[in-house]
C-alpha cells in the first residue's frame, strides 16, 4: 500500500461526531435563520384590523403629523442650507474630490462640519459666526501601516514607510553614513571610518533625514511658543500661589526641546501634559476657566527643513529652509521629488467667524522664513470629508526653487503611503471609502480613485474573487515588512513566566493572509534581553537583495553592556539560517545598536554616538568609534 | 461510546446531483435557503471535520472549529461570487478557525503546542481510528502545524499545491516543499519507530 493510500484511510476512518451530522447542522442553521427573521419581522409594524371610522381618524391624525414634519423639515432646511442631515448608516456620497474656489468656501465648509460633528455628538453648537469652541481634544497617532493592515480587510496599502526612499536618521549614500546625535549631524567615512563634518542643526526635535543624491535634507519638529498646563490646575486662578508648580508659563527657548534618543525621535502628542499655544503678536493667553480647559488649544507644530548640498562631504552647504504646519507623518523621494506629508490638527487658535484670519483654518508654509498661505485651488475638499483636520503634501525639487504644496481637508486622521500613492480612509460602521492620490512632482498629487470596501464580513471576496486579508497569524508580530512580494517579515518576543523578553523570534508571513511560513527562535539562554527592533521597524535590518537579516540585542552583565548583532540568511526553502552573532560591549546602554548599514561583507552597526564595523564573514569587530 | 458517533452515508445518487445543482444551490444559500446551504454542507462536512481534527488538539475542538466555520460561511455566503470555489471558501473560513484556535494553545503554552497523542486503542476507537491507523495518526499529529495543514488538505481534499496554496496563502513552490518534507519526516519517524 502506498504511504499516501495509508494516510487517506486513516483519515477515511474518522468519525464524524454526531452534532456535525448535517441533519443537525441543518436544523441549526435553520435556528439561527429564524431567529434573525423574527429580529426582522420585530421591526416592522404588523397592521392591525380597525374600524372605518379609527381608520379615518388615523388618516386624518398621519396626515396631520405628516404636515407637522414637513413644516418643521423646511424649517430645518431653511436655517441652514447647506447643511444635510449625515446619513451614519451608510457610506456619505462620495465624488471625484475638488479643489476649493475660495478661502470663504473653505471657512464655510469647515463651519458646516464642526456643526455636523456636534449635533452628530448630541452638542449644541450655533453655526457660523459665533463658534466659541473648538474640537474636542484628540490625540492623533501617526498612521501605524504594516500590522494594521495585517489585521484588517481592505486592498489599500499595507507597505512600510521603510521599505522607500523615506527618511529615517540615519542615511548612507554607500560611501559616507550620515547621523544626527543630539543637535548635530555627523558624515562618517564608511571606509576611514572618519567623520569628515559635523553640522549643528540647532533645538529642534529631528524627525527624519533624507537623502537623495547630493542633497540632504534634515527634518524636525518645531512647536511655536508654548507653556505647559496642568488640566487639573487649569481650574484655579493663575496668580494662586498654589498652583505656580503646576502651571508655569515657559518660554520657547527655555522649553526641554532637546531630543533625548535621536535613533528613535521621542513619540509624538504623549497626551499627559497638554502643551498650548501661546498668541504671538502680544496676544493674551487664552481664558483658563474650567470650561475652556476641557476644550482649550493644541500645540502649533510645524515641520521644518533644512536642506543641505552634500557633494563635498567635507563641507555641506546650508542650501535653503522650508517649515510646514503639521506634525510629521511621512516623506517619499519619487521622480528626483521630494514630498513631505504632515498632519495638521487641531489648528484653530480663536473662532471662525466673520473676519477670521487666515491662519485660524488655512494651512500655511515658510520658505526662507517668508510665510505663505495654500492657495485655495491647492486645497482638496473629498466629498467624504468629516473633520477640520489637513493632510499638507509638499514636493520639493532641489533643482527648483518652487516648492508646490497642497492640502487635504478632513482626512488628517488615516493617512497611509505606498511607494506611489497616498491613501485617505474615512470608515464607517459597514464599509472604508478610501481615496487615492498619485504623487506627481507636477501637481503634487494627482487624483487617482475612491475605492468602496464592505468590511461586513471579513470573508470577503474582492472584485476578482479573491479573498480579502483575514484573521492572520501574523498579528503576534510586532510589526511585519515586505521582505519580497509575497512575503512579510516579523519579529516578536519569547517572554519568560514573569513576562520578560528571555528570546526572539522572526517569523516570514504570507503578505495574502498572514499565515506564518517560516520561524527562528534566537537571542535565547543569556536572560533578560533588549532588542530595539521590538520597537522600531527601522532597527530590524533588511537587505532583500542578498536575503539577509540583521537583529540587534543587548543585554547588561558586569562588564556594561553586551550588544549582539545577529545575522541570518534566508531562503524559502531551508528558512532562517543563522550566519552569525556579532558582539561588541558598551560601557553605555543608551548606546545600543538600532540601525545597520550594509557594504560589501561589511556591517556597520548604529547606535546613539557610535558606529560600530564588522565583517559579515567571520563576525569579527574592525572599527568602532564614538562620537 | 459509539451511539454518539454516526457515520453518515449519502448515495452517490444524491452527490451527483448535488454536483449538478451546485451552482443552483449556492445561489439559493446565498439568499437565505438553510436548507439549500445544508445541502451544499452535506457535501463538505466529513472533509472539514478530518481537517480539523488533524490540526487540532481534540475531537471537541475540532467540533467547535467546523461548527463556527458553518455558521460564519452560512452568514458570509452572501459574499461569495465564485459558486464553485463553495467547497475553498468554507475550507478557508475553517483554517482561520484552526490558526485561531492554534493561537490560543500557544498563548496558553506560549510555544508550539503538540497535539494530544493517541497512545492507545482505546483511545484511537473513541476517533474511530483502527490499530494500524493510531501509529501514523500519532505521528502526523507531531509534525508542525504548517507541515499538518498542508498535509491534510493535500490528503484529505485531494487539492493541489496551487489550490492548497490559495486557501493557507503560501506560494505553491512552499506549499510542495512543506508537504514534500511532512511526508519525509513522516515516513522517518514510522520507520524510526518501527
Amino acid at each position: 500500500m502506498r504511504f499516501e493510500d495509508s494516510l487517506n484511510e486513516m483519515f477515511d476512518e474518522l468519525e464524524i461526531p454526531v452534532e456535525l451530522a448535517p441533519s443537525n447542522i441543518a436544523l441549526m442553521i435553520k435556528a439561527k435563520s429564524e431567529q434573525s427573521h423574527r429580529k426582522s419581522e420585530h421591526k416592522n409594524n404588523k397592521p392591525i384590523p380597525v374600524t372605518s371610522a379609527l381608520r379615518r381618524t388615523i388618516t386624518i391624525r398621519t396626515a396631520g403629523a405628516a404636515a407637522a414634519c414637513l413644516v418643521l423639515a423646511v424649517g430645518l432646511l431653511s436655517y441652514n442650507k447647506t447643511y444635510e442631515m449625515p446619513d451614519i448608516e451608510r457610506p456619505r456620497v462620495y465624488d471625484v474630490p475638488a479643489s476649493a474656489d475660495s478661502y470663504e468656501q473653505i471657512e464655510s465648509i469647515i463651519s458646516n462640519i464642526i456643526v455636523e460633528s456636534s449635533i452628530t455628538s448630541g452638542e449644541t453648537v450655533e453655526p457660523k459666526g459665533s463658534i466659541t469652541t473648538h474640537p474636542p481634544v484628540t490625540v492623533t497617532e501617526p498612521p501605524e501601516t504594516a500590522k494594521t493592515a495585517a489585521t484588517q480587510p481592505g486592498t489599500t496599502s499595507t507597505l512600510d514607510e521603510s521599505l522607500f526612499s523615506g527618511a529615517d536618521l540615519v542615511q548612507s549614500d554607500g560611501n559616507s553614513i550620515y547621523c544626527v546625535f543630539g543637535d548635530t549631524l555627523h558624515i562618517v567615512d564608511m571606509d576611514t571610518m572618519e567623520i569628515t563634518a559635523v553640522v549643528e542643526h540647532g533645538l529642534n526635535l529631528p524627525v527624519a533625514l533624507i537623502l537623495h543624491g547630493d542633497t540632504l535634507i534634515l527634518v524636525s519638529e518645531k512647536d511655536e511658543e508654548t507653556f505647559t498646563f496642568n488640566k487639573s490646575a487649569a481650574h484655579g486662578n493663575v496668580d494662586n500661589a498654589d498652583n505656580s508648580a503646576t502651571e508655569e508659563f515657559v518660554p520657547a527657548d527655555e522649553s526641554d526641546t532637546q531630543p533625548s534618543d535621536i535613533i528613535d525621535p521621542a513619540p509624538q502628542n504623549s497626551g499627559e501634559v497638554l502643551q498650548q499655544s501661546v498668541f504671538t503678536d502680544g496676544a493674551a493667553p487664552p481664558d483658563k476657566t474650567a470650561e475652556n480647559s476641557e476644550k482649550s488649544f493644541q500645540p502649533k507644530t510645524n515641520v521644518v527643513l533644512e536642506i543641505f548640498d552634500v557633494k563635498d562631504k567635507a563641507s555641506p552647504k546650508h542650501v535653503t529652509s522650508y517649515e510646514q504646519n503639521g506634525r510629521y507623518l511621512a516623506s517619499r523621494v519619487k521622480d528626483g521629488a521630494i514630498y513631505i506629508v504632515t498632519s495638521y490638527t487641531d489648528y484653530r487658535v480663536s473662532p471662525l467667524g466673520e473676519g477670521s484670519e487666515l491662519e485660524n483654518f488655512v494651512p500655511a508654509y515658510f520658505v526662507n522664513g517668508e510665510r505663505f498661505f495654500v492657495e485655495p485651488s491647492n486645497i482638496i475638499i473629498p466629498s467624504s470629508a468629516s473633520s477640520t483636520d489637513y493632510t499638507v503634501i509638499s514636493a520639493i525639487q532641489p533643482d527648483v526653487p518652487d516648492i508646490s504644496v497642497k492640502a487635504v481637508l478632513g482626512t488628517g486622521r488615516d493617512v497611509r503611503l505606498d511607494e506611489d500613492n497616498i491613501y485617505f480612509t474615512d470608515s464607517g460602521v459597514n464599509y472604508k471609502l478610501v481615496t487615492s492620490f498619485t504623487l506627481d512632482s507636477a501637481e503634487v498629487i494627482a487624483y487617482g480613485e475612491t475605492e468602496f470596501i464592505d468590511t461586513e464580513s471579513e470573508y470577503a471576496q474582492n472584485q476578482d474573487n479573491e479573498w480579502l486579508r483575514s484573521q492572520s497569524s501574523a498579528a503576534s508580530a510586532e510589526y511585519l515588512l515586505e521582505f519580497t512580494e509575497t512575503e512579510e517579515i516579523g519579529i516578536s518576543s519569547v517572554y519568560d513566566n514573569s513576562g520578560n523578553t528571555v528570546g526572539l523570534k522572526l517569523g516570514m508571513y504570507s503578505v495574502d493572509n498572514g499565515i506564518l511560513i517560516n520561524s527562528i527562535d534566537f537571542a535565547e539562554n543569556q536572560g533578560v534581553i533588549v532588542s530595539k527592533a521590538l520597537f522600531s521597524k527601522r532597527a530590524l535590518f533588511l537587505n532583500r537583495e542578498n536575503s539577509i537579516i540583521g537583529v540587534p540585542v543587548y543585554y547588561n552583565n558586569q562588564f556594561g553592556t553586551v550588544n549582539q548583532y545577529y545575522v541570518f540568511s534566508y531562503n524559502d526553502f531551508s528558512g532562517f539560517e543563522l550566519k552569525g552573532v556579532i558582539e561588541y560591549t558598551d560601557l553605555d546602554e543608551s548606546a545600543a545598536f538600532a540601525r545597520a548599514v550594509l557594504k560589501g561583507e561589511v556591517i556597520y552597526m548604529i547606535g546613539n554616538g557610535r558606529i560600530v564595523s564588522a565583517r559579515i564573514d567571520d563576525m569579527k569587530v574592525i572599527h568602532a568609534i564614538t562620537y | 461510546m459509539s451511539s454518539y458517533f454516526c457515520c453518515v452515508k449519502r448515495s452517490e445518487v444524491i452527490l451527483r446531483k448535488m454536483n449538478t445543482d451546485f451552482a443552483l444551490a449556492v445561489r439559493k444559500a446565498r439568499n437565505g435557503d438553510a436548507d439549500a446551504f445544508a445541502e451544499l454542507y452535506s457535501l463538505v462536512y466529513k472533509d472539514l471535520y478530518r481537517i480539523a481534527f488533524s490540526n487540532l488538539k481534540n475531537q471537541h475542538d475540532a467540533s467547535d472549529a467546523v461548527s463556527d466555520a458553518v455558521m460564519e460561511a452560512y452568514s458570509s455566503i452572501k459574499n461569495l461570487r465564485d459558486e464553485k470555489a463553495f467547497k475553498a471558501w468554507i475550507i478557508k473560513i475553517l483554517t482561520v478557525k484552526i490558526k485561531n484556535k492554534q493561537k490560543d494553545y500557544i498563548k496558553k503554552n506560549n510555544y508550539q503546542v503538540e497535539l494530544d497523542s493517541i497512545d492507545n486503542v482505546e483511545q484511537g476507537k473513541q476517533n474511530g481510528i483502527n490499530y494500524n491507523g493510531i501509529e501514523l495518526m500519532e505521528e502526523f499529529r507531531k509534525l508542525n502545524e504548517d507541515e499538518r495543514l498542508v498535509l491534510s488538505l493535500s490528503v484529505v481534499s485531494g487539492y493541489k499545491s496551487e489550490e492548497i496554496a490559495q486557501i493557507v496563502g503560501m506560494s505553491a513552490n512552499t506549499v510542495r516543499s512543506k508537504a514534500a518534507r511532512a511526508k519525509i519526516k513522516l515516513r522517518n519517524m514510522l520507520t524510526e519507530k518501527s
